[in-house]
């Protein structure tokens, strides 16, 4: 056994110094490999991490919202719906809801604008989010004018300004009383945005929802479920072309590293022929070049993951965020939570290092077969 | 230690640039002799040194392995009895080459690149030895044969002398019982010659087999061969006149 | 998630391509293998069988973690379907997901075995097994073209809308399904069956291992251990993991819940039916004369490790099953 492991080691320090010979070449090589595992790393973190964002801004998210639709569009639902549904069984509680967009033109960017029940927030005063206060430069104390529906400023004191762990959630949040709002947006009395129901067993939910669509068929109950599987899916299907295209970028470089191992230099050629000629066997020589290319892959492997981890979590994803984030409007400093869970890292070796060995084991077998009498037949 | 029977060997078999290099040869080597294998180039002489030092396996005829080591490598339960090579795999052919044989090459194949230090390591390396005791190993042999200022010397940088001591040296890192050497003078002055015939004295006393190929005269005349046989056209012409 | 899919589709699609190549090689060699000759195609094919091993120990090492990963993905992807809680009820969301599963477990095994035998094969000097590896490597090549054929179909059958069961329903006594089946045995005397089949195992593995005798009664009996593993742990010890006297689920035990337990016991289970059965296949071949030094020696290592595999699991399942407040009524 030691034997075994003392002569693994040799062979591994000579693959080492082997690479390290051919310089130029091994960098170019690991470069290249690198940049491929960096695109898909990056893909790959920046989708997960943006479906935990949702994940966590939906966990927040009431269970059951109910919208109204008139001629296939939401519209403002009629509390009264609210007090009907309050009394179907297993209903714990229902909520109406405030909420909208604000566009502001001075920084050209949304708001969400939403209702609150909280204490602190009281007519006059708003809370806003940490990224807006970054965006405008507020401070607590701080006043902010709000353009109404009759183009008249309204002028508000910020009382809080709130951070919570995901930032991609209060970014562009706007906390106001419910008179404010009602009054800012001349929304109608006795109508709400939409419902928020509580159930009382989760497992019941698809029954309240399925009775609050009989009782009200102008209505469109939606669970956080759906929601969820949505969102996921949405950025599983945008991360997945992402993914393919990578794909087809590896499979390139795949078909590059076979060509690159099976067309060895006449030097590494002649080199081979002397191990054989000093006792190498083939199994060894064949170990040498498995070897070199585990300490490629490996290398690779490992740069464009924390490329890839830097360019998500630290740069927040310059090169592609447009392309992913495609429904979001803008978020000047938006960094997204850094969040990278060992099945992302697992998937991404099998993706990134897997076929690099599998194109690279016939020909360096081939490579590792050379007769060990040619040093012998080239002297005669 | 070695008994070859009606050996031959044929490359490319089968193919327009079929070649018959050793046509037949019988030849018993005994251990601890030094055979010089006397011939023009193109006999053959380099082909029958590798089916001695077992590279590759023979297209017909025997070659038998007689001693402990080559029986202990096959894991031959009697050592008595000799080892048949002819039908071996590869691999077995090389772990008996490298527990048995060192070679020394006309064109010395050094590896490029690397220092002379580790081109004499290199074929320790899969035997399972640590590297420092190989170090070691080899830095004696250096200081043995006299080119221990030059061990950490890239392979480019040494002279045609230098080149064939660190060949000697990397022949002798696995402490082999046979020495195989193809054309050893054939890159040396008259000097350099006789330095290694002095070294292959020291060898031959260390009890050594030697086994080279030369048509250098003052290889084939010297008196430290015990035998001498010549090869023309793959066949044997003197069977073994020994001294 | 859908990184997850791609990654395993890619690498079961390289694996079966690369084996059907090693295939191939497998089929020349049968045909004109001949050790006596030393012509040169001759000592091709004895090259090339270095390439094979390399290729099957390359393949072995992608089973290994696909499997994993695989698993893992599946029941990630649980959140997809409604009904369903666990890989159970993702591998349920179309009739291809368990075969997948099962061929992916069969290669793995098979895989292993040939390892093994290929083991012996090298070590002697004459390869005396290159037919019977040979004949498995044709057997585990078309196996593994299926598993990524049904891999790939399952993946693109998937339909997020489909409501799935969920493992409570699956695994659920008095089912005709396998599932169903397997939940279904009584729980006491499965464990008592189990106990009785592993120190069975145990026994005869102790005894290959001392003596090199029974070597081929360990296969059949760590085959049966394997089985019971899994059965004794579907019916009963999975009830001590999740303390709740109906929940059968034989994949909810791979859960951060259950500090994913599941990999370690599964492991164990599989490493215990390799060596098993693998010790078995050399057992068959140790009269041959190159052989006759090398096959007891090796098969007592394994047994070793069957021992050890079976042994441990033995061990995890009676801990959990001693230090647990829960008590089965």
């Amino acid at each position: 056994m030691r034997t075994v492991i003392e002569s693994q080691r040799n062979i591994l320090d000579y693959a080492l110094s082997g690479l390290m010979r051919r310089r130029g070449k091994t960098f170019s090589l690991i470069l290249l490999y690198a940049l491929v595992v960096f695109v898909l790393a990056s893909i790959m973190f920046f989708t997960h991490a943006m479906r935990r964002e949702s994940e966590l801004l939906l966990s927040g998210a009431p269970e059951l919202v109910v919208q109204r639709m008139i001629a296939g569009r939401h519209d403002p639902i009629p509390l009264e719906y609210g007090r009907g549904i309050a009394t179907i069984r297993g209903v714990s509680r229902v909520q109406p809801r405030l909420w909208g967009y604000y566009y502001d033109s001075d920084i050209r960017a949304n708001y969400t604008v939403q209702t609150t029940t909280d204490d602190s927030i009281t007519r006059g005063t708003l809370a806003i989010g940490a990224g807006l206060a970054r965006m405008r430069s507020l401070k607590k104390g701080d006043e902010l004018s709000i353009w109404g529906y009759d183009g008249q400023p309204r002028t508000f004191q910020v009382a809080t300004i709130f951070t919570v762990e995901s930032d991609l959630l209060t970014t562009d949040l706007v906390l106001t009383h419910e008179a404010d709002f009602r009054e800012l947006f001349h929304f109608p009395m006795e109508r709400a945005t939409d419902l928020s129901v509580t159930v009382r067993n989760p497992r019941e939910i698809p029954t309240v929802a399925a009775r609050i669509a009989e009782l009200y068929p102008d209505t469109r109950p939606i669970t956080r479920q759906d929601i969820l599987r949505t969102y996921a899916a949405v950025f599983d299907w945008r991360g997945g072309i992402l993914i393919v295209m990578v794909s087809m970028a590896l499979l390139a470089f795949v078909i590059f590293a076979w060509d690159r191992a099976s067309g060895l230099s006449a030097n590494e050629q002649r080199e081979i022929g002397i191990l054989k000629s000093i006792g190498w066997k083939t199994e060894e020589v064949l170990i040498l070049k498995l070897w070199e290319g585990a300490i490629i892959s490996l290398t690779a492997f490992l740069l464009g993951l924390i490329g890839g981890y830097i360019h998500v979590f630290l740069l927040s994803a310059p090169l592609f965020a447009r392309v992913i984030k495609g429904w979001a409007t803008l978020y000047p400093s938006f960094r997204l939570t850094p969040f990278i869970d060992y099945y992302q890292v697992a998937v991404l070796f099998v993706l990134s290092v897997f076929p690099y060995l599998l194109a690279t084991v016939v020909p360096s077998w081939q490579a590792a077969i050379v007769d060990p009498d040619n040093a012998m037949r080239g002297s005669e | 230690m070695i008994e070859l029977l009606n050996v031959t060997k044929i490359y490319n078999r089968g193919r327009h640039n079929e070649f018959s290099a050793v046509r037949g040869i019988t030849l018993e080597l005994i251990a601890g002799e030094c055979v010089i294998i006397k011939g023009p180039s193109g006999s053959g002489k380099s082909s029958l040194l590798s089916l001695i030092g077992c590279m590759h396996r023979p297209t017909s005829g025997r070659i038998r392995l007689h001693g402990a080591e080559a029986a202990r490598v096959v894991g031959s339960a009697n050592p008595a009895e000799p080892v048949e090579v002819t039908s071996l795999p590869e691999r077995y052919l090389t772990e008996i080459r490298r527990q048995l044989f060192g070679f020394i090459f006309q064109q010395f194949n050094l590896v490029r690149g690397i220092t002379a230090l580790e081109n004499v390591m290199l074929p320790a390396y899969p035997l399972g030895v640590p590297r420092s005791v190989i170090r070691k190993n080899a830095l004696e042999l250096f200081d043995s044969l006299g080119i221990a200022h030059r061990a950490t010397a890239r392979i480019e940088h040494l002279s045609g002398g230098e080149q064939q001591r660190v060949a000697i040296a990397r022949a002798l890192i696995t402490r082999p019982t046979a020495l195989i050497a193809d054309e050893p003078t054939a890159h040396l002055d008259s000097n350099l010659s006789r330095e290694f015939l002095a070294i292959v004295e020291k060898l031959k006393l260390a009890g050594t087999t030697l086994i080279i190929a030369s048509h250098d005269p003052l290889v084939y005349d010297s008196p430290l061969a015990d035998k001498v046989v010549e090869v023309r056209d793959g066949l044997l012409l003197s069977p073994g006149s020994s001294r | 998630m859908q990184s997850g899919i791609i990654a395993l589709l890619v690498t079961s699609l390289g694996t079966a391509g690369l084996l059907l190549y090693a295939a191939r090689i497998a089929i020349q060699t049968l045909r004109s293998w001949d050790l006596g000759s030393g012509s040169e195609q001759q000592l091709l094919l004895e090259r090339k069988t270095a390439l094979v091993s390399t290729i099957v120990a390359l393949i072995l090492g992608f089973q290994v973690v696909t499997l994993a990963l695989f698993i893992y993905t599946v029941d990630a992807l649980h959140i997809l379907f409604a009904g369903s809680m666990c890989a159970a009820g993702t591998l349920n969301v179309n009739p291809l997901g368990y075969p997948s599963l099962a061929i992916k477990l069969l290669c793995t095994i098979l895989a292993g075995i040939w390892m093994i035998i290929n083991r012996a094969d090298y070590l002697a000097h004459d390869f005396p097994l290159i037919k019977v590896k040979f004949t498995l490597l044709l057997v585990l090549a078309p196996l593994s073209l299926l598993e990524a054929g049904s891999l790939t179909s399952y993946f693109l059958l998937l339909k997020p809308d489909v409501i799935t069961s969920c493992c409570g329903s699956l695994f659920e006594g008095g089912r005709t399904t396998l599932a169903g089946l397997l939940a279904g045995l009584p729980p006491v005397p499965s464990a008592i069956g189990y106990y009785l089949v592993t120190a069975v195992t145990l026994l005869n593995g102790i005894i290959t291992w001392r003596t090199g005798r029974g070597g081929l009664l360990l296969a059949v009996t760590s085959l049966a251990a394997f089985i019971s593993g899994i059965a004794a742990l579907v019916a009963f010890f999975c009830l001590y993991y999740y303390e709740i006297p109906t929940h059968h689920c034989p994949f909810c035990l791979l859960q951060p819940e259950y500090g994913r337990i599941g990999y370690l016991l599964y492991a164990l289970l599989i490493s215990g039916v390799v060596t098993g059965c693998g010790g078995g296949v050399i057992h068959l071949n140790r009269k041959r004369p190159s052989l006759s030094v090398i096959v007891p020696k090796l098969q007592k290592r394994l047994a070793l490790w069957t021992v050890l595999s079976f042994s441990l699991y033995l061990l995890l399942v009676t801990i959990k099953l001693l230090t647990t407040s829960f008590r089965l009524d």
